[in-house]
């Protein structure tokens, strides 16, 4: 994407236009939205280094070239079948569904035919435009749409990937439905898109894994991701997005889930891989007694660059939010944790506590925690709390009287640091992020 | 038994803390079965003897050698110290791949703790999940009676123990010391001792043992406190 405004071409033509008009597609309502979205995309100006949410990471650095922007392609049903990582992980005893989202185009779906035949709809979301216009037009861009930031605007505008993840009413899922995006190799630039619909008192687990972490298959050069989720009355979500880019590679992730009245998320996110990774993850309760419970980690070496802001926006009264995002740094790599919490003067009685702590393993890692608290009612509970440590010497030294090396030891304590955070990720993945985890700390 | 292979044996111990000496040379040497209690009032350098033993890296030695089953082990860093018996002896490198250890580990593991009578759910908490001070002091005994040692410090264990948790840590050296093992107790009170039975008691003070006896000396301190034998060994001083 371009740093200025509209690029200077002949006629006023709008070279991105161009390609999205002509390669795409879609119906003409999805191309309208695109184009909208695009001119709100020109017309934004780059964040500023002093606004909120820029202070801890460049937006220049999220600036691509458009003229590498992925084509897009026809939409394929069929690409060949899932990458073998993911072929493995399909047992239908162990996952309920895969799904592979390619840099590009193309998105590869398999789905338990039981849970096909209860309703259950999980496609190429482009393919979903076309197919369920209603549910689609409904739901797209209403939680993340251009007015949302620039880097959100492009996103809405050039997004090629996309998937659409339905639960009717009722219909519980109980093992995960894994997602892998991205690695494929090209370097190119890519936008995609989920969106999510989970219908009252209906259940889905998701695993949303973006790359392999293999720093040697190369990987996008920048990532523009947006997650849009909706959980009816009653609906229970379990949430895991896996960061796991290359070492080259910038991602930009944005999302959102709204909940209705008693719906329940609980979100599980890792942050391992990428050169700059920015993500904004959020819960808006918008139902009484919904409740949102959210764990991160964030492990980085090198000269990586983690910025997460997390929101817990209290629409609705009784709500409750639990938030505890960790952070473990070596190297010169660097961390800036933003939380919101936010609480409406018309939403009493509500609970909200966040915890962040950080974890330096190198005098050149750094870590800021920035908690923030809009609370406009007054009878609610809200606690918040930020550490930034080392490992102590004298943990050292008093696993080193048990038999322990200093080298093991600071291993277990990274564990024993992670673990409570690592119990919240699924079976499916929980082992493979622990021995990244502890691959990607192997130096300390 | 030669005095070489006593399970510790160290030679005129001096720890210095920022230049200033805070153990004044200590010798001692604990044979397999034997229960020390090394008893002084807050403050004079029990800690950090028993520390600079273990190879705490804030004290450094500046003279002394240290001995484990007759091998010099001054220096080298605590966990090879450990790993040759001291406080906790072998290896407890975390065995990730190893499931039949594991296993075999878990079954010791389990039968130690009702051994012990500390409630198993610990071994599903986190290393650094939030113990109480109670319950670290339980948990010491538990690894020490996982690792089997030839030599066990332990120091202030009964601080800020109830009567109750006293008791089961009491209980665990006892089940835990055998002709094999040795014991350093450290204490700045006697209540544990109601418990423990030493063999010998010494009597630390100003970084220097002025006193060693049999158990009756620590019924003489309970009774007439250390201020006694401190003036005791001030005249001593004096008239040297």
């Amino acid at each position: 994407m371009s740093a200025t405004s509209t690029p200077t071409s002949p006629a006023g033509i709008d070279p991105l236009w161009e390609k999205i008009k002509m390669s795409f597609g879609d119906p003409d309502w999805l191309l309208s939205r695109r184009k909208e979205a695009l001119e709100v995309f020109r017309a934004t100006h780059l964040p500023s280094r002093v606004s909120h949410l820029w202070r801890y990471t460049d937006p220049i650095l999220f600036v691509t070239d458009e003229d590498t922007v992925a084509e897009a392609g026809p939409r394929t049903k069929d690409q060949g079948g899932l990458p073998p990582e993911l072929q493995k992980g399909f047992d239908a005893s162990s996952i309920a569904g895969a799904a592979y989202l390619r840099n590009g185009n193309g998105v590869n779906v398999i789905l338990d035919p039981k849970l096909a035949s209860a309703g259950v709809v999980m496609m190429d979301l482009r393919e979903a435009a076309q197919i369920l216009p209603d549910l689609v037009r409904e739901h797209l861009g209403s939680l993340i749409g251009p007015n949302f930031g620039k880097f959100e605007a492009y996103s809405s505008a050039a997004w090629t990937a996309g998937l659409l993840i339905y639960v009717p009413r009722g219909v519980e899922i109980d093992q995960p439905i894994h997602i892998l995006s991205g690695p494929s190799g090209t370097a190119q630039p890519f936008a995609q898109r989920l969106l999510v619909i989970v219908e009252d008192s209906a259940v889905l687990n998701l695993i949303d894994e973006y790359g392999d972490g293999e720093a040697d298959r190369g990987g996008p050069s920048h990532v523009n991701s947006i997650v849009e989720m909706w959980a009816g009355t009653g609906a229970r979500v379990k949430y895991v997005p896996i960061q796991n880019w290359s070492a080259g590679t910038v991602s930009h992730f944005t999302q959102r889930a709204r909940l209705l009245a008693d719906a329940q998320i609980e979100t599980a996110m890792t942050s391992l891989g990428g050169r700059v990774s920015k993500v904004d993850c959020g819960a808006i309760l918008a139902g009484r007694g919904a409740e949102s419970n959210m764990f991160g980690l964030a492990i980085g070496g090198a000269r990586q660059q983690f910025d997460h802001h997390t929101v817990h926006d209290h629409q609705a009264g009784n709500t409750r939010s639990d938030l505890h995002f960790k952070v473990a740094l070596r190297g010169r790599a660097h961390s800036a944790y933003t939380g919101l919490i936010r609480i409406e003067d018309k939403a009493p009685f509500c609970e909200a506590y966040q915890e962040n702590r950080n974890l330096l393993l190198s005098s050149g890692a750094r870590a800021e925690s920035i908690p923030e608290l809009e609370i406009l009612n007054n009878e609610v509970r809200c606690t918040h709390g930020a550490t930034v440590g080392k490992v102590s010497p004298e943990e050292v030294f008093y696993l080193g009287t048990r038999g322990i090396d200093p080298a093991d030891a600071v291993r277990l304590i990274v564990t024993g640091f992670v673990g409570p955070i690592l119990a919240h990720i699924p079976d499916a993945a929980r082992d493979r992020i622990h021995r990244e985890v502890l691959h990607h700390l192997g130096e300390v | 038994m030669t005095q070489d292979h006593a399970p510790f044996r160290c030679e005129d111990i001096r720890v210095a803390i920022e230049s200033k000496e805070v153990v004044k040379g200590v010798s001692l040497s604990i044979k397999g079965g034997e229960i020390h209690a090394l008893m002084g009032p807050n403050g004079s350098g029990k800690s950090t003897l028993v520390n600079a033993l273990m190879g705490h890296p804030s004290y450094t030695l500046t003279s002394g050698r240290i001995f484990i089953n007759g091998e010099d082990v001054t220096e080298l860093p605590p966990h090879e110290r450990s790993r040759r018996g001291m406080f906790l002896r072998a290896a407890v490198k975390a065995r990730v791949k190893d499931d039949p250890e594991m296993k075999t580990f878990r079954k010791t593991l389990i039968a130690e703790f009702e051994r012990l009578e500390i409630d198993p759910a610990f071994a599903t908490r986190y290393v650094n999940d939030g113990f109480s001070g109670g319950e670290k002091k339980r948990l010491e005994i538990l690894q020490m009676a996982m690792l089997k040692p030839s030599i066990a410090l332990l120091d202030e264990t009964d601080s800020g123990l109830d009567i109750d948790a006293l008791q089961i840590v009491s209980k665990g050296i006892n089940t835990v010391v055998n002709e094999t093992v040795g014991v350093l107790l450290v204490t700045h009170y006697q209540r544990i001792l109601n418990f423990v039975k030493p063999d010998f008691v010494h009597v630390f003070m100003g970084g220097r043992i002025v006193r060693s006896g049999g158990p009756e000396l620590a019924a003489q301190l309970e009774k007439e406190g250390y201020e006694r034998i401190e003036k005791e060994v001030s005249q001593v001083a004096e008239v040297a």
